[in-house]
């Protein structure tokens, strides 16, 4: 009886999830891609399981399909043949298919194949771009509600001769004291309210059977789950997966083809945190299958351990996440995310965390979205019947979100982004955001 | 249409509701107040690191949470604002011999030191972030000689691209 109650609630809750997402729409994550034939990350990627630095096809393609083009053109320069060779150049497995349409010429022709609109011209083995976010948030019902903050500024390049690669980044990050973003990828020392340098990522690799494989080694994205820019989504969040900070040190093998891709990493420890034994060691890994034209679903594994765990501060802590993903398009226009995963930490009960959302980009440039969210991170048992701790929604307890988003690729190489969050137990949150891919 | 209906007010209900949010400058206010040699993370107190007053999990966050609405209280009939509350809490209401993990040291003793004060026997409260703790400071400024080594580096990029070296026939 008690079970059919429980079922019954579950079910509840499920179908007013997905009615709160319904409300609305939600913009563009880049997995999102899926609806122009893109499977893989490579092509337009410099990092295998996908991320910020674009090679210079993908500088094309951001122009080609992301951009707003007001005069139903996309950009001639971007797209001349001498500026990409192709898709015959690429052995990886991406399947093209709007992108494949001829160039047209543009009245701005500007060559968005290079940094800073074609202002800088590199040569062939070097990739270079600047990125900047700024965001202005407002959070109803504080006393400090408005704030605004240059969220990423980061300069990322890649050196690639022949099969070998080397790629970095380096930025500066103003992240408060106490802060759980910026400071993990920390080069310089200041521990307190000021401005550091940072390095979210930087690898060597090698390419390898005809470029279907890429090994890593240095410090490089969490492969895990969809890679979504959404860095406080509760699913990148609560696994500690996202690219704001949360990568490691560690050597990674990736592989990228028509019908599969996927990527392991032996984590050795995050080396931009002291004391060692606050650094997680172990493995996260994905892979990905094109199960039909346009539905793609993956599975991911993450298992680490810590001597003191660096945010929870308690000792000896195994974490596990394990889950599944999935993307799929069922008419070009929309395009739905899904993972949900299994939490599990030393001491705690089994956790959750989980999230739908739907892209529909009815003109080219302009998405709209919602995203659903869900999180339990587990209970924490003290063991002490004396000192039982409150169960609270996320801790014990499955915690709601929803997020409604529109994204505005209004120019060449520029965003505009506008979330209305609410959260359970948070304040509610309207962020606008200008990113500039230099 | 019902669920439909249902799901907009369930929305409508997450947006309204009032924050229920501790402050984010709390951390480096402790810090400063006890003398610290880290900035403790939230989980000091609460469940996770996004904080929030629903969320107070840990047993020197109880303590901590009631000295906190013993100073609110007691600044009334003036509203005592919370981002300024932590520093009368632990003044005049955040008993110094309180001892949240019941080991041989007291909890502001515990945070002076960096210790744990939810752990008995030290633990560890202070992660050190960027790649050489030899030289990490407490807080303010940028370390010189990181940024130092950015510019000469920046510089020399710029001079070398201004002054391409010649290429050498033979």
């Amino acid at each position: 009886m008690g079970s059919t109650v429980q079922i019954r609630h579950t079910a509840r809750a499920a179908g007013l999830l997905v009615a709160m997402m319904l409300c609305t729409l939600r913009a563009s994550a880049y997995p999102s891609m899926m609806r122009h034939g893109y499977f893989g990350c490579v092509t337009c990627h410099a990092d295998p399981s996908g991320g910020s630095l674009l090679t210079r096809y993908g500088r094309a393609q951001d122009d080609l399909l992301l951009t707003m083009h007001y005069r139903g053109a996309p950009t001639a320069a971007a797209s001349r043949p001498e500026n990409f060779g192709g898709f015959d150049e690429f052995e990886t497995g991406a399947q093209p298919t709007e992108a494949a349409q001829p160039p047209v010429e543009n009245p701005a022709d500007l060559d968005t194949t290079n940094p800073l609109w074609g202002l800088l011209t590199l040569p062939s083995w070097l990739l270079l771009q600047g990125d900047y976010r700024h965001m202005t948030l407002y959070k109803f019902g504080r006393s400090d509600a408005f704030g605004t903050f240059p969220m990423q500024a980061d300069v990322s390049g890649q050196l690639e001769l022949d099969w070998f690669r080397a790629n970095g980044s380096i930025g500066l990050t103003g992240a408060g004291a106490g802060s759980p973003h910026g400071r993990r990828a920390q080069l310089t020392t200041n521990q307190g309210r000021g401005i550091n340098l940072l390095s979210r990522t930087h690898w060597l690799g090698a390419d390898f059977g005809q470029k279907r494989f890429t090994a890593r080694a240095g410090r490089i994205d969490i492969p895990f789950g969809m890679r979504i820019p959404e860095h406080t989504m509760w699913v990148r969040d609560a696994t500690r997966t996202d690219r704001e900070s949360d990568q490691q040190h560690g050597v990674a093998l990736a592989y990228s083809s028509e019908l599969i891709r996927g990527e392991a990493l032996v984590i050795l420890g995050n080396y931009q945190i002291r004391p060692d034994r606050m650094r997680e060691r172990g493995y996260s890994a994905y892979a990905e299958v094109r199960a039909a034209d346009k539905i793609y679903a993956g599975v991911s594994s993450l298992v680490t351990h810590a001597g003191t765990d660096f945010q929870s501060l308690e000792d000896d802590v195994t974490r596990q996440a394990h889950g599944l993903f999935a993307r799929t398009a069922p008419v070009s226009a929309l395009v739905i995310l899904a993972e949900g995963d299994v939490l599990l930490k030393s001491r705690r009960d089994l956790g959750y965390v989980g999230f739908l959302q739907l892209d529909l980009a009815l003109v080219q440039g302009l998405h709209f979205g919602a995203t659903g969210e869900l999180l339990d991170a587990g209970y924490l048992d003290t063991g002490d019947p004396f000192n039982t701790l409150r169960r609270i929604p996320g801790f014990g307890k499955p915690r709601f979100g929803g997020w409604l988003t529109v994204d505005w690729f209004f120019f060449q190489q520029l965003e505009a982004r506008l979330d209305a969050v609410a959260r359970q137990n948070d304040p509610f949150t309207v962020m606008a955001q200008l990113h500039i891919l230099l | 249409m019902r669920y439909w209906i249902t799901g907009c007010a369930l929305f409508a209900v997450l947006a309204t509701s009032a924050s229920a949010g501790a402050h984010p400058s709390f951390p480096g206010k402790l810090q400063e107040r006890l003398d610290m040699p880290c900035v403790p993370q939230c989980t000091l107190c609460h469940v996770d690191t996004n904080g929030g007053l629903g969320t107070v999990v840990t047993p020197f966050g109880g303590r901590m949470l009631t000295a906190i609405r013993q100073a609110r209280q007691q600044a009334l009939p003036k509203e005592l604002d919370l981002k300024d509350s932590i520093e009368p809490a632990i003044a005049g209401f955040f008993s110094p011999t309180a001892n949240s993990d019941n080991d041989d040291m007291p909890d502001l003793e515990e945070l002076r030191e960096g210790r744990n004060p939810n752990q008995p026997g030290a633990g560890n409260l202070c992660a050190i972030y960027g790649c050489n703790s030899a030289r990490a400071v407490r807080s303010g400024g940028v370390d010189p000689w990181a940024l130092g080594a950015a510019a000469v580096a920046l510089v020399g990029v710029a001079r070398r691209r201004k002054n391409p070296k010649p290429k050498v026939t033979v």
